[in-house]
């Protein structure tokens, strides 16, 4: 139980942190309480009803058990009408500022003439629409997809370096990769296999699989990356290296790619020096493939 | 209440993922491969469109041709600089999506099973994330449902490719069609007011522009995991269901609820258009119950 409210505070906090659109919902559903009279009263007593089910900890639980609680919370809060509700009151809004702006005008002379009230829809519009960009963004979710600098759907060091990749159709490769190329690869080509996936560094998506990582797994993952644990003895994680090496050759991995920050290593690039199964067939910026020789 | 084209539109959408669905389930249990799933999948939207269009014209032969003037080219007229901003937005988001964004890929492996439905020939036969066979397998509640089986059959009937269909094509399409479903939201709240409805629509596109801030935001989806069943269920089921829920239409509610089966449910809990429908038949309820202790 106590998991399921602190998913649930998790869930209001992601929907509040970085805009306020909740905040500009409710004021929306004031608006139209106090404006609208009979008119739509249900859709507004729906979103009031929904609004109270996920606001208040007793229900918003009672609706995260129903879902099992297996996802977050946020994903509740799809049941809110936001968008309909905020374009609701910022429809009624408008036409109640123009009326305002009209009266406060019609005060003064007898009749406004149709610029001064081209001149109040744009100015209306203007503080409406300055309303919704300071609430919100204009940059949708700028820290969540960052490095993006082309027009490939790949990022640009990832996409470049699987494109020296030589992938005939219907011949499956083996890569062993460095986590950010791990993540693009089976989506840049189904035959690219991976002795590990995505699911060895994003625990959510262990859901979509019944199958788990050994041991040795693991180590290859920790020495692409370079976070293998550094050993005490000089000359033990070059002889480590090695030995991956050689795992990965009677492996059978085509290729294997390593950053130029992990190549800076020692004992990595003397291994590969020391090794004949693996040769360098080709480099990018910011990474070196090598490829097993036939 | 006649359906309107946006209407037929919204529900063609959900008509097509069950006829995904269909497919896809048949071949998973009958353990078939992917290109047969494909080509009875390719069959049934075949019937399914001769049928449409069939029943087109047997309707135009017993009513005549319809005489309802097109009320959207009419309201275009009417405010073109109106329809001109949201007509800018959504060109504007739809360039966004082929062109300046990376897709959000936290806790979804839709691309990956695309391909590998591709590439092995099988439904859920080889462990998306790597390319090798499962030895334990793949949870039954996310193999059952039908949308990466539905872009990888797309894919293989068109030669489109998957990057391009997955994270470009159907985030646009799932926007557009979120965009019909707020038409509809437009006329059901102001009725006969064109401009307000235009006023509505202008604001709903920049609503989505702006609100797209935090994962829990419906645009976020729309933007970022438009390919998802999460987005389609955000940006058109939810909406679509709750604005026939109020309007009375319940065969159409019954349809949001089996899309929602189909692309996002996965057996945990009912789903969220039931929510939606329990919450509206429990208000109805109250304001009958009222009524009846009033006139008593």
């Amino acid at each position: 139980m106590i998991e399921l409210l602190d998913s649930v505070g998790k869930g209001f906090g992601s929907f509040v942190k970085d805009g306020q659109y909740l905040m500009l919902f409710m004021t929306a559903l004031l608006l139209l309480w106090l404006t609208e009279n009979q008119n739509k009263k249900d859709f507004r007593v729906f979103s009031l009803i929904m609004l109270f089910l996920l606001l208040c900890p007793l229900t918003a639980k009672a609706l995260a058990f129903y879902q099992t609680g297996f996802y977050g919370f946020e994903d509740m809060w799809e049941l809110l009408p936001v968008t309909a509700v905020l374009s609701y009151g910022l429809v009624a809004a408008f036409f109640k500022m123009q009326e305002a702006m009209a009266w406060q005008y019609g005060r003064w002379k007898a009749a406004a003439s149709k610029k001064k009230s081209v001149f109040r829809e744009i100015l209306a519009g203007a503080i409406l629409t300055a309303l919704l960009f300071l609430c919100g963004t204009l940059s949708p979710g700028k820290t969540m997809t960052e490095g993006y600098h082309g027009g490939s759907f790949l990022p640009d060091g990832a996409g470049e370096a699987l494109g020296k990749l030589q992938i005939q159709e219907d011949v499956p490769v083996f890569l062993v990769a460095p986590d950010e190329i791990v993540a693009w690869a089976r989506i840049y080509s189904g035959n690219i296999l991976l002795p590990y996936g995505r699911d060895m560094t994003e625990p959510e998506l262990s859901a979509f699989t019944y199958d788990i990582y050994g041991a040795d797994l693991q180590e290859l993952h920790d020495w692409v990356n370079g976070s293998l644990p550094a050993p005490d003895e000089p000359g033990t994680a070059r002889m480590q290296s090695e030995i991956l090496l050689s795992g990965c050759a009677s492996n059978g991995y085509d290729y294997l790619i390593f950053s130029w920050e992990r190549m800076q290593e020692e004992a990595l690039p003397e291994a590969l020096e020391n090794q004949k199964e693996y040769v360098l067939f080709a480099q990018t910026d910011k990474y070196a493939v090598y490829k097993l020789q036939d | 209440m006649q359906k309107t084209i946006p209407d037929k539109i919204i529900e063609g959408s959900m008509i097509a993922v069950g006829i995904a669905e269909a497919a896809h389930l048949t071949a998973l249990f009958l353990k078939q491969p992917f290109h047969v799933c494909a080509t009875v999948m390719g069959a049934l939207y075949l019937c399914a469109v001769l049928f449409a269009v069939l029943w087109f014209f047997i309707k135009r032969k017993k009513h005549g041709k319809s005489q309802r003037e097109n009320r959207f080219l009419k309201l275009m007229k009417v405010y073109p600089y109106l329809y001109f901003f949201i007509g800018l937005f959504i060109v504007l988001q739809i360039i966004w999506y082929f062109w300046m964004h990376i897709p959000y890929l936290k806790a979804d492996i839709t691309g990956e099973i695309v391909q590998s439905m591709l590439a092995s020939d099988g439904l859920y036969t080889v462990n998306p994330m790597t390319g090798m066979s499962y030895k334990e397998g793949m949870p039954l509640r996310l193999q059952i449902l039908a949308l990466p089986t539905f872009f990888a059959a797309i894919c293989r009937w068109t030669g489109i490719p998957v990057y391009l269909l997955v994270y470009s094509m159907i985030p646009s399409v799932t926007l557009l069609l979120s965009y019909f479903v707020y038409s509809r939201w437009a006329a059901y709240l102001f009725p006969q007011e064109g401009k307000k409805q235009a006023m509505f629509m202008l604001f709903t596109v920049m609503v989505y522009q702006f609100g797209c801030y935090a994962v829990a935001m419906d645009s976020f989806l729309l933007f970022f995991k438009g390919y998802g069943g999460a987005a389609y269920r955000a940006g058109v089921i939810l909406p679509y269901a709750l604005l026939c829920c109020l309007q009375g239409r319940w065969k159409s509610v019954v349809l949001c609820l089996l899309a929602e089966a189909c692309v996002v449910w996965t057996l945990y809990g009912f789903g969220y258009t039931v929510v939606i429908a329990v919450v509206v038949l429990g208000m109805k309820l109250a304001v009958s119950l009222s009524e009846r202790r009033k006139k008593a």
